[in-house]
């Protein structure tokens, strides 16, 4: 079964390592619990409500099958996002806020972190100015001064002539 | 009536200075001419005649400046000229929205974090009538530095929650530079704002100066864009102390001078300006100029362009030389600021391309001029020399002839030597005045005075100044002139962050740097005293300098230097004595022992030591933050298997197997973060076989 993460589906490419420790690895809860413990969740109580919620949530998703780390950081994240930052649950793809919400908080009085950090984007073109050069308006001596083009070989070779000319001359 | 009047004295007082200017250079090329013209003019006199006229309409032009500003100060001008132009009228009115937008590129995320807070900080108590927001614009490429920017915004945002709004933007390609990046801002949210202040990674401003800023821009609604003089302030090194003194003491003359003559045609000087919007982004889109670099392509010195652009759209650009508050942190060294300089000599050569533009106002194309000579005069200087020695050289090969044919009385060769100390004298009086203006005017403001530690160590300070402006003027001069020989031979610059520490010079840096200045000035001064030993000893002040480029170069950098120059009293600033309290608020923040960015993952025995990518990959909150941060981008194929290969290297080798361009690469993609993350906590907890969902408590 195709593991679907946050954003894209995981790729089956990369599969888990195998562990030796096949006696004595932690269940799910402890899984979801260390996770959240590392998102920087201290409070027990409140973790342990957040890991039962996370497992309910895996259950509703389930299709059968392996558990993977993808589905239970969705799930986590899913959970976090209702709890803290309700208005970006709605949002697709889903969103990671919860997470930031959790380590920040979840904002002060008349304001707070906005998932996404900048306002929406507008859309509105600077165009580049006109800095054409200024050309005489006679067309005869503009098209002569247009196709007055020196190469920098050339420019390099009139540079020597004037040097020789300042230092032998006199 | 009124109003033509108002016209008609800012553009009398330009003619008026452009004659003092065309006088005095006309005066002293005259002097020059009789002396060079004593046996005839030869090809190589013509060339220094021409070279000195150009250098003396040059430095002739910043004394006027200078000397005007000296009386606008002690006639006290200044005040009455507060009552016109782009000043706050005083009456409340209702202020406009405006963003704060600090672009940054590979800097310290730290220094930037404590320099935005210290501002924000400082404008919320000076209670501002309208609102602010603020914006990191970030161009940065370097993997850790951008994620530690992220962190540093997150904690920003936090701190001022609900009272300004603070965001961080991302830019996944660095198009068109800074220019670029501030366009993307104005194009992207610019509409939401009336007014925006650009502020650089190191800028500083106090509250009460942003107010009077947006105050100012409400009650003139011609005013496109005023530009406050930045304060050098904050080093330590005896090179940048240096600089801040000379700033502090010789500036406001000069500044003064500057405003009075401007008035509403000022430049724009990058940063520490307030700009109006609207006008910006319909005027001053910048396009690529015709040909390849250094010449053509993106502008790099886009700010005196953009001020060409709102003249030539009938907006006011205005210099608030009567406005503090506002500081910017100096290159430390010699070689620093050399490495500025490259940047922008590049900038300022570029506008060759762009001083003889349709439709741009006089004084526009003389300020693109203006930044032009600032470098070439340089190599002028450099050229005179050059031809100096030559004619010295000539002309001790050359005998007096004292019988010409044809003619019975002989012919006494005539001394020219009062002309020539007269010119020397003059020479000299122009090029020092302005620091004794400074220093008049410093003595005549008591509290000024007491800053800078008294009319005695001031003075001393301006004698000391002018002592290392004698030493190091020569070796700036050979700089420059290398950097005008590199790039019109075609080599470009890269737009490297700047040092914003004070790092000191290495000695192996000073003489990777500064060998070539030592060779010439040995070489030159060889050959000068073989060929005419009184010609060599006129030629020391400007060969003591270079030959001795290697340790000053090292001495001017040490900080230990300039802090024990400082307990003396010695090159005191009012920016040191009297902080004002932006600066310390600063001071304060960046004394405090920094937090770690990211809090210590107790569930995880690999946090010490790890990278903020590795944290990125693994700690859930820095993977959170960064993945929020990013704008979603549609990857093709091809650019998904790319991706999906680099993850599979780090899978087997690690993170540190990637290139800095790989791991941006993968920052730059959610789904791949995504990925990274759940691979990473499945490699280090792998999910038990045939667990499901389902309460069952936790444990541990």
């Amino acid at each position: 079964m195709e593991a679907k993460l946050i954003d894209a589906p995981l790729d089956p490419c990369f599969p888990p390592r195998p562990s030796s420790l096949d006696a004595g690895r932690p269940p799910l809860a402890t899984c979801i619990d260390r996770y959240l413990r590392a998102a920087g969740l201290t409070d027990a109580a409140r973790r342990a409500a957040l890991t039962d919620s996370c497992l309910t949530d895996l259950t509703a998703k389930q299709r059968g099958g392996e558990t993977s780390w993808a589905e239970i950081i969705a799930a986590i994240d899913r959970c976090l996002v209702r709890q803290l930052v309700p208005e970006a649950a709605q949002r697709v793809p889903p969103s990671v806020s919860g997470r930031v919400a959790l380590r920040l908080g979840d904002g002060t009085a008349g304001g707070g972190l906005c998932d996404g950090s900048t306002p929406p984007r507008q859309h509105f073109a600077m165009h580049p100015q006109d800095l054409s050069l200024w050309r005489p308006r006679d067309v005869a001596a503009g098209g002569l001064l247009k196709r007055l083009q020196i190469g920098r070989p050339a420019q390099g070779i009139a540079a020597c002539l004037l040097w020789l000319a300042v230092v032998v001359i006199p | 009536m009124a109003r033509n009047a108002a016209a008609v004295t800012p553009r009398l007082r330009r003619w008026f200075l452009l004659l003092l200017v065309l006088a005095s250079t006309a005066a002293a090329v005259i002097v020059l001419g009789t002396i060079l013209a004593a046996e005839g003019f030869s090809l190589l006199e013509l060339g220094i005649l021409f070279l000195f006229s150009a250098l003396f309409a040059w430095i002739t032009t910043s004394f006027w400046i200078s000397t005007i500003g000296f009386a606008v100060r002690l006639l006290g001008l200044r005040r009455q000229r507060s009552a016109t132009g782009a000043q706050a009228t005083g009456a409340p009115g209702t202020s406009g929205t405006t963003a704060l937008v600090m672009p940054i590129y590979n800097e310290d995320p730290t220094r930037v974090a404590a320099g935005l807070r210290a501002t924000l900080e400082s404008l919320l108590d000076s209670r501002p009538a309208g609102r602010f927001d603020a914006y990191l614009l970030s161009d940065t490429t370097d993997p850790d530095i951008w994620l530690a920017e992220e962190l540093a915004w997150s904690r920003l945002n936090r701190e001022f929650a609900g009272r300004i709004d603070v965001y961080y933007r991302h830019r996944p390609r660095n198009l068109a530079r800074k220019s670029g990046n501030i366009a993307d801002f104005c194009e992207s949210w610019g509409q939401r704002y009336d007014y925006m202040v650009v502020l650089d990674a190191d800028s500083v401003m106090s509250g009460d100066c942003l107010t009077e800023l947006v105050a100012r821009m409400d009650a003139n609604p011609r005013v496109g864009l005023i530009q406050v003089p930045p304060l050098p302030v904050l080093r330590e090194s005896l090179f940048a102390r240096s600089q801040q003194f000379a700033s502090s003491v010789y500036g406001p003359p000069f500044a003064a001078g500057l405003a009075y003559w401007l008035e509403g045609e000022s430049n724009y000087w990058g940063h520490n300006a307030i700009i109006r919007v609207a006008p910006f982004m319909e005027h001053c889109g910048l396009p690529e100029l015709p040909g390849r670099e250094p010449f053509g392509g993106e502008i790099l010195s886009h700010d005196f362009v953009e001020a060409a652009l709102l003249r030539r759209a009938g907006w006011e650009v205005w210099l608030a030389d009567d406005l503090g508050g506002s500081f910017e942190e100096p290159p430390p060294t010699l070689i620093d600021h050399a490495k500025r300089d490259r940047r922008w000599c590049q900038g300022n050569l570029q506008h060759l391309g762009v001083v003889a533009a349709r439709g741009l106002r006089p004084l526009s194309r003389l300020h693109l001029g203006m930044g032009v000579m600032s470098y070439l005069s340089s190599l002028l200087w450099l050229a005179l020399l050059v031809l100096s020695g030559l004619e010295a050289w000539r002309q001790s090969r050359t005998d007096h002839s004292y019988f010409i044919e044809g003619n019975l009385f002989p012919n006494w060769p005539v001394s020219y030597a009062f002309e020539a100390t007269t010119l020397l004298a003059i020479t000299l009086a122009i090029l020092y005045l302005p620091k004794i203006y400074g220093y008049l005017i410093l003595l005549g403001e008591r509290r000024r005075r007491v800053a800078h530690g008294g009319a005695l160590k001031a003075g001393l300070g301006v004698v000391l100044e002018s002592l290392m402006s004698i030493l190091l003027a020569p070796i700036l001069m050979l700089f420059q002139s290398g950097f005008i020989v590199s790039i019109l031979a075609g080599r470009s610059v890269r737009w490297a962050s700047q040092q914003r520490d004070d790092g000191e010079t290495s000695w192996r840096e000073a003489v990777a740097a500064h060998w070539p200045h030592t060779v010439v000035a040995l070489l030159a001064g060889g050959f000068a005293y073989a060929a005419n030993p009184v010609f060599f000893w006129w030629l020391t002040p400007v060969l003591a300098g270079p030959a001795l480029s290697i340790p000053l170069s090292r001495f001017t950098s040490r900080a230990d230097v300039g802090r024990r120059l400082r307990a003396w009293g010695i090159f005191l600033t009012p920016c040191e004595s009297a902080r004002p309290e932006v600066l310390q608020r600063l001071l304060d923040i960046q004394a405090q022992p920094a937090a770690p960015l990211v809090p210590p993952d107790t569930t995880s025995q690999a946090s010490s030591g790890t990278t903020l990518f590795e944290q990125a990959i693994r700690d859930p909150f820095v993977n959170a933050l960064h993945r929020t941060l990013l704008e979603r981008q549609p990857r093709s194929k091809s650019e998904r298997l790319r991706l999906d290969g680099l993850i599979a290297r780090v899978q087997e080798a690690g993170a540190a197997a990637l290139s800095r361009e790989e791991k941006r690469d993968l920052l730059g993609d959610a789904t791949s973060m995504a990925t990274l993350h759940a691979l990473a906590w499945q490699a280090e907890a792998p999910v038990p076989a045939g667990a499901t969902g389902g309460p069952q408590g936790a444990t541990g």
